[in-house]
C-alpha cells in the first residue's frame, strides 16, 4: 500500500517531464499530472502487478493527454523550449545554445516521435510498456523509436554546419 | 528528413536496417538478429559509427528531458498530501452521512417516545379527572352528610388530610367568589392511594368539589376542563409537581377558573 504510493512518488518527475513534452506548458503539464495522480489513486484497486507502477502511470497519463488534446492544443507551443531555456542562458551560454538546439531539434520530431523517444530513451520503458501507453503496436513504437533517433541524429550531425551556413 | 544513405549508411550493411539496429540498443532486438547485429557492429565501422549517433541521440533526449524539469513539483503533486485530503473528505462524508442517518434515528425514536408519552399523559389526566368527578356526584346531593368533618374542625380536617395524602393540604378561602367552605373528607382514588375532598358552596346551596390528590406521573399542566358524560357537571383540573388538582361542580367554565384561581392562589401561600 505504502509501497505503491512510494513507487507512485518516484515516477513523478518522469510523468511530469512527459506531460511537459506533451503539452510544452508548465502549468498544462502539472494539471496533466495532477489529473492522472488523482485518477491512479481512485482506480488504485484496479492496479495489478502485472507491469510496473510506473509504466501503469504513464498509461493514464497518455490517455489523459489524448482525451484533454483538443484544449490543451490550443494552449500547446505559447511556451517554446527557447523561452524556458533563454532565462538560463547567462550562466552558461554555450550549454544553453547547444541545448536550445537539442529542443529544437526533439520538438521539431512529430509529436507521436518525440512522446515514443521520451518513452523510452528518457523514462526508460519497455516496448511493450510504451506500446500500452500509447495505445499502439509494438511494431510502431519501433519504427517510430528509430525514425525519431534517426531524425535526431542526421540534425545534430548537419546542426554544426547549418549553423555556420546562417 | 534526410534519407538514410546521407551521412549514417555506408553501403555494407543491408540485411541490418535503423529499426533492428534501435531495437538492439535498448535491448529489444529479437532474440535470433541479437549475434547478427552485434557482429555487424563490432566488424563495420560505418555500423558502429550508426550505433553511436544513435546513441547520442538518446543522451540528447536526456538532456532535453532534464531542462524540462527545471522546476520542483508543485505541493499540489504531492501524493500523501492527495491522498490524506481524499481520507479527509471520505471521513467528512462519512460523518455528514452519520450525522443525517443519527438524526433521522433520534426523531424516530422521538416521535416513538413522544407518541407513547402523548398517550401516557393522556391516560393519566383522563383518569385523574374521572376520579376528582365522582366524589362530587357521590357527596354534593348530600343533604346531611356531604361531609365526613365540617368546616368547624377546619384545622384539624387540613392537618389530617396532609398527613394522610403527605402533601400540604390547606382549606382555600373562596368567599371572595362568594363561596363557602363547609368541610371535607378523605377518600380512595382507583390506584388505592388516599384522596381528599373539599366541598364549598355558594350563596345558593350550590356546590362545588375540590379534589386533590398526590401527583402520580402527569406533568404539570394549566387548567384543563373536563364534562362529565352526563353533561351535568364539569371539571377544571391541573397538575403542579406534587399536587393533581380537580374541581367539579354544576358551573360553568367560568366560574370554575375563577374558583380554580382562588385555590391556586391559597395553595401557592401555603
Amino acid at each position: 500500500m505504502s509501497d505503491f504510493l512510494t513507487d507512485v512518488e518516484a515516477a513523478i518527475p518522469g510523468l511530469r517531464r512527459y506531460a511537459l513534452a506533451l503539452t510544452r506548458d508548465a502549468d498544462a503539464a502539472d494539471d496533466l499530472v495532477q489529473d492522472c495522480l488523482e485518477r491512479a489513486l481512485t482506480r488504485r484497486r484496479l492496479w495489478r502487478p502485472t507491469g510496473t507502477v510506473k509504466s501503469w502511470l504513464f498509461t493514464i497519463l497518455h490517455n489523459q493527454f489524448i482525451s484533454d488534446r483538443r484544449r490543451l492544443n490550443r494552449r500547446a507551443g505559447d511556451l517554446s523550449m527557447d523561452d524556458a531555456l533563454q532565462q538560463s542562458a547567462a550562466d552558461n551560454p554555450m550549454a544553453s545554445v547547444a541545448l536550445a538546439e537539442t529542443a529544437r531539434a526533439i520538438e521539431a520530431l512529430s509529436l507521436e516521435q518525440r512522446t515514443t523517444l521520451l518513452l523510452v530513451a528518457v523514462e526508460g520503458l519497455t516496448y511493450a510498456e510504451a506500446a500500452t501507453a500509447t495505445g499502439v503496436p509494438v511494431g510502431t513504437i519501433m519504427s517510430r523509436l528509430s525514425r525519431a533517433r534517426r531524425a535526431l541524429a542526421d540534425k545534430m550531425e548537419a546542426g554544426p554546419r547549418l549553423a555556420r551556413v546562417k | 528528413m534526410s534519407g538514410r544513405n546521407d551521412h549514417l549508411a555506408d553501403g555494407d550493411m543491408p540485411l541490418i536496417d535503423d529499426i533492428d539496429l534501435s531495437a538492439y540498443l535498448d535491448g529489444e532486438a529479437r532474440p535470433g538478429d541479437r549475434r547478427r547485429i552485434a557482429d555487424a557492429i563490432e566488424s563495420a565501422p560505418g555500423f558502429a559509427r550508426k550505433a553511436q549517433l544513435l546513441r547520442n541521440a538518446d543522451a540528447k533526449a536526456r538532456q532535453y528531458g532534464d531542462a524540462l524539469l527545471a522546476s520542483a513539483p508543485p505541493a499540489r503533486l504531492c501524493v500523501r498530501r492527495m491522498v490524506a485530503e481524499r481520507r479527509a473528505k471520505r471521513t467528512r462524508r462519512l460523518v455528514a452521512a452519520g450525522v443525517v442517518l443519527t438524526i433521522a434515528f433520534l426523531s424516530f425514536v422521538g416521535g416513538w417516545i413522544g407518541h407513547g408519552l402523548f398517550h401516557q399523559q393522556t391516560f393519566i389526566a383522563r383518569s385523574f379527572v374521572e376520579d376528582a368527578a365522582a366524589p362530587h356526584t357521590v357527596f354534593s346531593v348530600e343533604t346531611h352528610h356531604p361531609v365526613e368533618v365540617t368546616a368547624l374542625e377546619s384545622g384539624h380536617l387540613t392537618a389530617w388530610l396532609s398527613k394522610r395524602l403527605n402533601i400540604p393540604v390547606t382549606q382555600a378561602d373562596l368567599s371572595g367568589a362568594g363561596f363557602k367552605f363547609i368541610g371535607g373528607r378523605l377518600l380512595s382514588s382507583r390506584s388505592g392511594a388516599p384522596a381528599a375532598m373539599l366541598m364549598y358552596q355558594d350563596a345558593e346551596g350550590i356546590r362545588a368539589t375540590l379534589y386533590l390528590a398526590r401527583n402520580r406521573g402527569a406533568e404539570p399542566s394549566s387548567f384543563r376542563f373536563f364534562s362529565s358524560s352526563e353533561g351535568r357537571t364539569e371539571s377544571v383540573y391541573w397538575f403542579d409537581r406534587d399536587i393533581s388538582y380537580g374541581l367539579t361542580g354544576a358551573y360553568n367554565r367560568e366560574t370554575l377558573l375563577k374558583l380554580a384561581k382562588g385555590v391556586l392562589k391559597a395553595m401557592d401561600g401555603a
